[in-house]
This record gives structure tokens, sequence and C-alpha cells, in this order.
């Protein structure tokens, strides 16, 4: 077997793993699907009806589903400290594998929870009315930014996961990291409700880039073409930032003492 | 014969401790060396570096040849590795953890299942295979992180403590285990804070604190240089005392000590079961009935404080100096 396939062959039975552990501890997984509909249900039922916003749930929808990617691509840091907690981690360093199939391990069971509460946040959509305007193949690319969108998250999230001092930190710094893009941006609310001074930071926050991307994909008229290179210009940014920091970082090791 | 394991001038500093000052140590083929020490003395660092967990700051270190810093991927395959954190998952059933390394050691689906069974099975894990490794107790736990480390059946075996926390049935069955892999022609490297673990299980031993190696010999060398046994009489009748000293030197010959506050008489002894039987036999003829008879066996505090003249436990302010 090649190396290349090897090491695909190691990121398969470890994502394996990964998903066994969501499935048979679904708290996560429940989290995962069960906070867009909350979030949905909430601004859509109690806020919006408050909110001078003329066709609100078609600026909601889009907006839910980015933060619901983001919220579930930062759940990856969960299992990383897990496995860095208990030793697993360090077991998987020691063995003669490719540190890349770890990685892969996690982001690549992390599609999972995505997947998941990108499900639940198009379903309670569906059910309270809200429908694609766009043709298929516009609300399939509005899918895969949204993936690739997730994966950029959840590749920042690892780097956090195991940058952090202690197993215990990098479960609350991979996953809260993305609390403050998604409140300064207008996921939920169009940016001329913020602040003056919180404007420009809401407008160039990548969870805005994409949700506007998302909006235009799926409600508005002329293909937007600018709006969705801005939003690859930040996913391949986050990506190309953390892809090999996160390696570099598993090479090195967790910081020593971190370990219990 | 070959050096499996080698370490040369190992050091390493975290912060403001130093881990390792100048570790050495070597390990022939097919045999076991005892790393001996008190937490902190630097067992774990060392196996983390020998493991290629962790870079030295300066020092080398070999399994079977190849250089665990310049060679890591190479290193690992000769690798079998057990940590003082049974690093076995919760959520799988034993055999799917077995089996997960085993296609992870890329041994295939048919060969990785058979080996799992093979393992549990001698580690008589057999019947818990199919459960959660969560509902485990501490010593399955243990030996499961044991069988995770044999998946490959790598020559070398490093090994960090591998029956803390356990009892004394889950001890023996783990030095079982332990023994018979040496038998199969495996090196180890064992970490322990157990006197009698390396005593039972080393070839060799290396006593280490504050990260350097201060004494090391065979089990019978060390023991000989700290004192060994002690055979320990207590007496109910105080006016016994001078009879047990002369039965005692003729058993033991000579060396008989009195501490009178403790109504005690003791003295050193080699061969302590067999003269056990001997000093019982002629107390018995002599009409003395002590109230408590035994041997009494170094322990490794004793062998620190003759070591390094203080006690193995670090004191308080020693632990935070540390930390």
């Amino acid at each position: 077997m090649s190396e290349l396939g090897a090491m695909l062959a190691g990121s398969a039975v470890l994502a394996r793993r990964n998903l066994r552990r969501a499935w048979r501890l679904p708290g996560l997984l429940l989290l995962a699907a069960g906070q867009p509909v909350a979030v949905a249900l909430f601004l859509g039922y109690v806020i919006g009806p408050v909110l001078a916003v003329t066709g609100y749930r078609d600026f909601l929808l889009p907006g839910v589903s980015t933060q619901a990617v983001a919220f579930a691509g930062g759940l990856v840091a969960v299992g990383l400290a897990a496995d860095r907690r208990r030793g697993a981690l360090d077991r998987l360093r020691a063995l003669p594998i490719s540190r890349w199939s770890v990685l892969f391990g996690h982001v690549g069971a992390n599609l999972g929870a995505q997947l998941a509460a990108l499900a639940t946040a198009v379903a309670t959509g569906l059910v309270t009315g809200w429908r694609i305007d766009a043709g298929p193949g516009r609300a399939l690319a509005g899918f895969a930014l949204l993936l690739a969108f997730g994966q950029a998250v959840a590749w920042v999230s690892v780097v956090l996961g195991l940058a952090a001092r202690t197993a215990q930190g990098a479960r609350r710094l991979g996953l809260v990291w993305t609390y403050p893009f998604v409140l300064v941006s207008c996921a939920f609310l169009p940016t001329g409700e913020l602040p003056g001074w919180l404007r420009p930071i809401a407008e160039w926050n990548p969870v805005s880039v994409v949700a506007t991307a998302l909006r235009e994909l799926w409600h508005g008229g002329a293909f937007p073409a600018r709006e969705l290179a801005l939003a690859l210009v930040w996913i391949v940014g986050l990506l190309v930032a953390a892809v090999p920091t996160a390696y570099r970082l598993l090479a090195r090791g967790p910081r020593p003492g971190a370990g219990a | 014969m070959a050096d499996a394991i080698v370490a040369e001038g190992l050091a390493k500093r975290y912060g403001q401790v130093q881990a390792l000052a100048g570790l050495s140590l070597s390990v022939p083929q097919g045999t076991v060396l005892g790393v001996l020490g008190p937490t902190g003395a630097g067992k774990t660092t060392t196996v983390r570096i020998l493991a290629t967990l962790l870079r030295p700051d300066r020092g080398r270190g070999f399994v079977n040849g190849i250089d665990v810093v310049a060679e890591p991927e190479h290193a690992r395959r000769q690798l079998g590795v057990s940590a003082q954190q049974t690093a076995v998952d919760g959520f799988l059933t034993g055999f799917e953890q077995l089996e997960l390394l085993g296609r992870l050691h890329r041994l295939g689906r048919r060969r990785a299942r058979s080996r799992a069974e093979e393992l549990l099975e001698r580690l008589h894990l057999a019947e818990a295979g199919s459960r959660a490794v969560r509902t485990y107790p501490l010593a399955m736990r243990r030996r499961l992180d044991l069988a995770a480390a044999l998946v490959a059946a790598p020559p070398v075996l490093l090994l960090d403590e591998p029956t803390r926390g356990l009892d004394p049935r889950g001890r023996l069955g783990m030095w079982d285990v332990l023994t018979e892999r040496v038998r199969a022609g495996c090196t180890l490297l064992l970490c322990t804070a157990q006197l009698d673990e390396a005593d039972q299980l080393a070839d060799e031993i290396v006593v280490i604190d504050r990260g350097r190696v201060i004494a090391g010999g065979t089990p019978e060398e060390l023991k000989r240089r700290i004192g060994g046994e002690r055979i320990q009489v207590v007496l109910g009748n105080r006016a016994e005392t001078q009879v047990v000293e002369d039965i005692l030197n003729r058993v033991c010959g000579g060396q008989a000590a009195v501490l009178p506050d403790q109504h005690l008489v003791q003295a050193p002894v080699t061969g302590g079961a067999q003269a056990l039987v001997e000093l019982v036999r002629r107390l018995d003829a002599a009409g003395i009935e002590p109230v408590d008879i035994g041997i009494h066996r170094a322990s490794l505090d004793d062998m620190f404080l003759k070591l390094t003249g203080q006690a193995a436990t670090p004191t308080v302010a020693e632990e935070e100096a540390r930390t």
C-alpha cells in the first residue's frame, strides 16, 4: 500500500472510531442537532415578530444554517480533549501511523455532527414554511459552501484544542471561539442594528461573509460571484493557516504536564 | 548481547523543573530493566522520550539501534507502550479496541480480529471482550492497556507503572503476563515505584532520583547494599529479651540488636524463610511465645534513605517546587 493509501486507510479507521463515540455517547450529537432548532424557533417566533425586517424568515434560515455548522464544527474539540485527557492521543502518537490520520479521523467524524446540525436547521425551516428560492444547482452550492466552512471551523478548533495547556482548556477553547464571531455578525440580525463601531467588524467577520453569500445564493437574484469569492477566501485562508499548524502541534505533542 | 534499549545522557527541562538531568541506561535484548524511583524522579519522562512522544533537550535514545529522535517513525515499529494512564476507549468494547489497533497496524480485517481474540484470551479478558471498556475494573483496564501495546507483537515494551493502583491479586496477574512476554523474547523497560515489583521481574535495576541514575545492579546486589531483609521478633515479656537475642545471633550469624522500648529484637538475615523456620523451632524449644515474628523486607523508602540520605517521598515544599 502506498503511503497515501495507508494514511487514508488509517484516517477511515479512526473516523469510524470517533463516529462510534459520537453514536454511543450521543450527548454531543443531540446538542449539535438540537441547538439550531432552538435558535431558529426562538428567533423566528419570539424575536422575529418584534423586528421590522421584511422577509425575516429568508434572512434567518441561511444565518441559522451558518451558525449551526460553526457550532457543530467546534464540537470536534470535545472529542480531541477527551483523547488528550485519557492518554488515547499519546497512544495514537506512539503508533507507526501518519499523524494526518489522527487529524483526519477527528475532522472527518466531525462531518457527521455538521450534517446532523445542518439537517435539523433546514428541517426546522421547511416545517415553518421556509423554502429555498433558487434552483437545485445554487441550492447545492449553498450546502457545499456551508460544509466547507464547517471544515475550516473544525480545523481551527483542532488547533486550539491542541494548543491549549490542559485538556479541559482544549475543550472549552475549541468549543467557544466561534461564539463571538456568531454573535457579532449578520447571522441573526442585519448589521444595521449594531452600534456603528461594531459594524465593520461584523461585516468582515467570516460568519457574516458566509451567511451573506448563502442568502444571495438561495434567495438573491444574480449569481453572487463577489460574495462567494469573499467567502472562499476566508475558508481557504483559515484552512491554510490551521491545517499545517494542527499537524505541527500534534507532532510536538500537547503541552507537557497537561496530560492529567 | 546487543542492547535493545539505550538512553544516553537524556536531559529534559519543563520550565523551572529539570525532569531529566543526563540519564543513561541500557537494556540487553530479551531482558528486563526495572527503573525504580519515586514520583517525580523522571520515570515517565524517560518513557515518553523513548516512545517518541517527547523530544529530549539533550541526549539520545535508541530502540533496537534506531534513533528515536532522528527516526521516530521507524522506532515506533519496534515499540509497544503502556503509559501510567490506561489509554483505552471507554465507549468501545475490549474486542473493538484491540481490533481498531490491529487495523491501524495494518493487519487487515481478518488478522486484526483473530489477533484481538487471541490477546483477549491470553490476558484473561475473553469473557469481557464484548463489554464496553468503561465497565471494566481497573485491573482489567490495565490488562487491556497492555494487550493494546502487544497488538503488533513489538520486540520492545516500555511500561510505565503497569500495576499502579492494582490490588495484590491484580498485580500478580500482571506479573504473570509480563514474565510470559519476556520468556517469549521481549525486551522490557519497566518503570515502577515498588521495590518488590522490580525485585520480582527485573534482571537489572536502576534507581533514579531527580532525573539521574543514582544506583544500579542486579536486585540481589542492590538489596545487599541496602541491607536486605531483617527478622524481627516482638516479645510480650521483656525478661526474655536476652535469650531471644542469643538465639537470633546463632540463627542469623550475629548482629542481633535489641530495641527495648518496642519489646523488639531484630537481626539482618539472608535466606530469610529458612532462618525463620529455624528460629521458630528454637524459640519453641526454649519455651518462648513471641507476640509477633516475621521478616521485614527493605522498602523503596529504606533504599532511598540509604542511597540519598533522604526520604523517597518528596516533602510538600519540594513537591511545590517541582510543579
